[in-house]
């Protein structure tokens, strides 16, 4: 039987870091699909604010995922159009959990999103960033070096699906990447993998959990 | 004792350095840029945006390092 219970999920893709994001989101999609999530899946031009506000005021999802770049007061969609800002959207979020898979958005956008009743917002209040090879585009799954990027951050949507709370996915997202990161600097890491470590620090500082921690999608 | 431009200097030279120490063949997405070692470069070099981001990401990592906050917490 399905659940009541909705997931949405915007995956604009016009660029390669979102194409990235796009390809590595369809495993989140499978798994929202094993839970028996409702699901609203907003991929390439559906990602745009007419058609967001439209399945999010209808169907009220309890999961909200973003992957499109963002910055202190925006999250945005296909071709970089507004998708919801600080100050116009944000109670759109009442009630739901929400992980903004874009750069900077925890800072401002998620802090308010909680101020309007967003259960528990997990993001970045920083640049997240993706280093990949340049030989694999084509092949996203066999890419080692994004891989080591995107699969720690796959890690809170998915633990959210699978019914953990907000402080929960977060804490496992975050010992993923430590344990990506102590592989990147260790003898077994290729010389790219190594020297793109630094980057991987970064994404493990700037992400953060907001609101209830105890919050279930 | 140094001044503050001096010292600015010198860790964007750092900074350099650790980007020039990166293989050609991987490219690096930050907001809504996909980049190049040698852009990355540039961007330090003319100290835009994205350049000063690359700069906090880097110092960060490197006082965790000296600090030992990166073993620390794993």
């Amino acid at each position: 039987m399905r659940s009541n219970k909705g997931f949405l999920i915007t995956r604009p893709r016009h660029e390669i870091l979102l194409n990235l994001l796009f390809h590595w989101s369809k495993l989140v999609i499978d798994e929202a699909q094993a839970k028996q999530f409702r699901i609203f899946d907003l991929e390439g031009d559906k990602a745009n604010r007419k058609t967001f506000v439209s399945y999010i005021m209808k169907n009220k999802p309890s999961l909200v995922f973003f992957n499109g770049h963002g910055s202190d007061d925006v999250i945005t969609g296909h071709n970089n159009a507004v998708l919801i800002e600080t100050n116009n959207g944000t109670e759109l979020l009442k009630g739901a959990v929400v992980y903004a898979r874009s750069c900077n958005a925890a800072k401002g956008l998620g802090a308010k999103a909680i101020k309007k009743g967003c259960r528990a917002f997990i993001g970045y209040r920083h640049k997240f960033v993706v280093a990949h090879s340049t030989v694999d585009i084509s092949r996203p799954f066999e890419d080692e070096l994004a891989k080591l990027f995107i699969e720690p951050s796959n890690l809170v949507p998915i633990s959210l699906l699978k019914g953990n709370s907000a402080g929960e996915a977060y804490k496992k997202s975050q010992r993923a990447m430590r344990r990506n990161f102590s592989f990147m600097q260790s003898s077994a890491a290729t010389w790219e993998q190594q020297s793109l470590a630094s980057y991987l620090w970064g994404n493990i500082r700037a992400q953060v959990v907001l609101g209830n921690q105890e919050a279930t999608a | 004792m140094k001044k503050e431009s001096a010292v600015d200097e010198d860790i964007r030279e750092l900074v350099i350095a650790r980007v020039r120490a990166t293989p050609k063949n991987v490219r690096v997405s930050i907001g809504s840029q996909d980049y190049t070692k040698e852009q990355l470069i540039e961007n330090v070099e003319e100290n835009t945006e994205v350049g000063k981001e690359i700069i906090e990401i880097q110092m960060q990592y490197l006082r965790a390092l000296a600090s030992g906050a990166i073993y620390a917490e794993q």
